[in-house]
């Protein structure tokens, strides 16, 4: 029989499914067919069919038969997936023919938001952003190189970029691009401003965007940290010396994360998540 | 003195369409399909060598088309059955621990494991550069990561410690430090008197010029709770002020050290162009007692008298800042190997790249059977482009050599995977077993979710007994004529179409997978 638990609401996989099997000696696992996903990461957004195994939380029980909403974290990728539950809302079971309920299960659970891993992402992207505007590239330019801005961008064979005293593969190359604001949705930006991104294609830079010049939508940027991030810096660390490029004074945002930038279709949704006062 | 060899005989390719016809028969999975299984083959030589080739996507992902490059292997001699492989593969469910493969049945199946501290911003968990290694005899697993987050202009090097792969425990971190690149430990950790010894390869762009950049990361005793790494510069000459990335360290049960590593001697071109090249010297180093001692990495002495044997001198290399553009759309940037023979450690084997005028982007293979103070004069092979060597030596002495080679031209270019093993003291007759030959130019490397390198920086080979495991990335069409000595795929497929399915059956794109192998000579 399902003992209820008290889910992790930000538990990544959100599903309704059916108990097939549980372990037997101990019940630390349970088989459950998947029957519809309430949130969940792109690789398990289609899983509704599919059978995971569930590990369940000290305490936590599930018996053949039972079906819940689970709440889970996926672990480890194999032949099935399994997912380490962090709670369960027992179904409410069918009112029998004399009036009771199946298993004697009270009542429902909370209603469960659905929301998908993109959503899910988008809104803290849209929270963490210093600034949301919508807007154009009108050029991708060299570190300093501050004549795009008033349409004196030098040519490419023109434009010497900076020789890292040291080179890395992973040396992120950076560029800069000037985008004309047609509208800010949150925060405060002038009528153009310039976001730092590494043009490198190295697999540390495999996430951020390469913006190009014309492209059009909605940009989420975060100020310009020249100095690394405390978070990011282990104990004792020091900052290498001149091993690449010093950043470019002019950039005031940088740009790291493919979520930084969204097509124009979504604008009317992120302006209703600022609305909303999700951030 | 030339190490003993035992017999063995060249593997020999299946006819292509007879082995398509049986896997026709076999190998096309359903949504349904039941666990994979291992299928064997025997090279068609009487007592040949067996030969197993294993796409290790698990079939809960068949849906993805990450780029999966760059892989590395660590397999547990205390038990073979224990084979951890890894690349550039993020966790699938966006949490914040980056994937481990594991597998448990000696590479038949895998399990993506997500243990390793490593993640960027906005869910995606992954490493950058990552090796790995089992320790000989205490079953610790240790890797060598670029960890996320990390400064913005900068790289962050974590040295990391398991006990049970399999578990859901989050790896202990052992080192954390900034401004290093590609930490290789693979070949790196011994146990001398019950004590695992760590050596990690990595390249410390945060030590101030003079000094040049090969660094050996090493702690003599990595089981302690509390673990000290301290960095060793191993090049005592002065170059260009930086080194390549690419230092490859070897260890032997005796307590000798050996790291291999070029030294930069002067760069041309322009790295952001796409057109930087390197000259630099092939040099090997060795420690006699672990790294133990004051001065260490010194005990092997260039003709100078400086430390560090030149094995070639004044090779040239493209260092590339992109493949897009580049034959066979990979980056290069150098490659070096070295393999210690376990039965003796005065036998090593060395392998680097250098672009020559005939042969273009060519591997180099030598011999030294003197603790590398003399190397044989002419290569043992010499294989022209080529690139990401691994060379390990299996306990009869025996070498194996894994290398990448791009075949054909234009739209027909082809990445194909050899391993070659030496077949007797004479070095003039080796094996040639193809693991792979693919497609080079899908996906495109600059294309949506592409990325910098296309099929990696390195592999990974290593030997336990008789036995060679490794792991090399490549195009994952299910086309059985492309993998000669036969391969499983776990994730669904279907050979007949020649296409991937995910779990609805709906067919997925092409894109780059690790491949695990086995060989038993």
């Amino acid at each position: 029989m399902a003992t209820r638990n008290t889910p992790d609401q930000d538990a990544r996989f959100v599903f309704s499914g059916t108990v097939k099997s549980a372990a037997s000696g101990g019940g630390k696992t349970a088989e459950v067919t998947v029957q519809n996903v309430l949130r969940a990461p792109q690789t398990l957004a289609d899983s509704a069919g599919s059978t995971v195994i569930v590990q369940l939380q000290p305490g936590e029980q599930l018996a053949k038969g039972d079906q819940a909403t689970f709440y889970a974290n996926p672990v480890r990728w194999g032949e099935l997936v399994t997912v380490q539950s962090t709670g369960h809302i027992p179904a409410a079971a069918p009112v029998t023919s004399s009036g009771g309920r199946r298993r004697g299960v009270a009542a429902p659970g909370p209603p469960v938001t659905v929301k998908s891993h993109a959503e899910l992402q988008l809104e803290e992207q849209v929270a963490n952003a210093d600034v949301v505007v919508s807007g154009t590239v009108t050029a991708v330019q060299l570190p300093g190189e501050g004549g795009a801005a008033k349409g004196m961008r030098r040519s490419a064979a023109a434009a010497t970029p900076a020789v890292p005293e040291r080179i890395s593969e992973h040396d992120p190359m950076w560029r800069e691009a000037v985008i004309d604001v047609r509208d800010t949705h949150k925060g405060s930006a002038g009528s153009k401003i310039v976001v730092r991104f590494p043009k490198s294609n190295d697999v540390r830079w495999r996430s951020a965007p390469k913006f190009q010049t014309g492209q059009e939508g909605v940009f989420l940027l975060h100020q310009d940290q020249v100095a690394p991030a405390a978070a990011a810096v282990p104990p004792g660390g020091a900052r290498r010396a001149a091993a690449v490029a010093p950043p470019p004074p002019a950039a005031s945002y940088v740009s790291l994360s493919s979520a930084d930038f969204q097509p124009s279709e979504r604008e009317e949704t992120i302006k209703s998540m600022i609305r909303g006062g999700r951030q | 003195m030339v190490g003993k060899l035992a017999k063995a005989k060249t593997a020999k390719p299946k006819p292509a369409a007879k082995k398509a016809a049986k896997n026709a028969a076999t190998g096309a999975a359903k949504p349904a399909a039941k666990r994979p299984v291992l299928r064997r083959s025997l090279a068609a030589s009487p007592g040949g060598p067996t030969v197993t080739v294993v796409n290790i996507i698990p079939r809960s992902l068949s849906g993805e088309t990450n780029q999966d490059s760059e892989p590395n292997i660590a397999v547990n001699p205390q038990n073979p059955d224990q084979i951890v492989a890894t690349a550039f593969t993020p966790d699938p469910a966006g949490g914040n621990l980056a994937p481990l493969f594991v597998s448990v049945d000696g590479g038949r199946t895998w399990t993506l494991n997500s243990i390793v501290p490593s993640s960027m911003p906005n869910r995606e968990a992954i490493t950058g550069d990552i090796s790995v290694a089992f320790s000989p005899a205490s079953n610790a697993f240790y890797a060598g990561i670029l960890r996320f987050p990390a400064p913005q202009d900068d790289t962050r090097l974590s040295i990391l410690r398991a006990t049970d792969v399999s578990s859901s425990n989050e790896m202990e971190v052992l080192s954390d430090r900034i401004g290093v690149d590609q930490p290789f430990v693979i070949g790196g950790v011994s146990n001398i008197g019950g004590k695992d010894r760590v050596y990690v390869g990595d390249n410390d762009l945060a030590v101030k010029a003079p000094v040049t950049t090969s660094t050996i990361d090493v702690c003599l005793d990595a089981l302690k709770a509390e673990t000290t790494f301290k960095s060793l510069r191993v090049d005592s000459v002065a170059g260009t002020g930086q080194n390549g990335p690419q230092i490859r360290p070897a260890c032997h049960s005796d307590g000798s050290v050996y790291v291999a590593f070029y030294r930069w001697l002067a760069r041309s071109g322009s790295w952001q162009w796409n057109t930087l090249t390197i000259t630099a010297d092939v040099v090997v180093v060795r420690d006699d007692n672990g790294a133990s001692g004051a001065t260490p990495f010194t005990d092997l002495k260039d003709t100078n008298g400086s430390s560090g044997r030149r094995v070639a001198a004044g090779v040239q290399f493209p260092f590339n800042s992109t493949g897009a553009g580049q034959p066979g759309q990979q980056r290069r940037g150098g490659d070096i190997a070295i393999a210690v023979d376990p039965t003796n450690s005065s036998v090593l084997y060395l392998a680097w790249a250098a672009v020559e005028p005939a042969t273009g982007y060519t591997l180099h293979l030598r011999r030294s059977d003197d603790r590398g103070v003399t190397w044989s004069s002419n290569d043992l092979r010499t294989i022209q482009e080529a690139i990401n060597p691994a060379l390990a030596v299996n306990s009869a002495g025996q070498v194996g050599f894994l290398y990448q080679q791009l075949t054909g031209d234009g739209a027909s270019q082809r990445w194909v995977t050899h391993f070659r093993q030496s077949q007797d003291a004479t070095f003039g007759n080796w094996s040639d077993i193809i693991l792979a030959s693919v497609p080079a130019n899908a996906p495109p490397v600059n294309g949506p979710g592409g990325f910098d390198p296309y099929i990696g920086d390195y592999v990974g080979m290593v030997s336990v007994g008789a036995n060679y495991y490794g792991v090399f990335s490549a195009n994952n069409t299910p086309d059985p004529a492309n993998f000669p000595n036969n391969v499983t795929f776990q994730r669904n497929h279907d050979f007949p179409t020649r296409k991937l399915l995910d779990l609805r059956g709906k067919e997925v794109a092409v894109s780059i997978d690790p491949f695990f192998f086995s060989i038993t000579p």
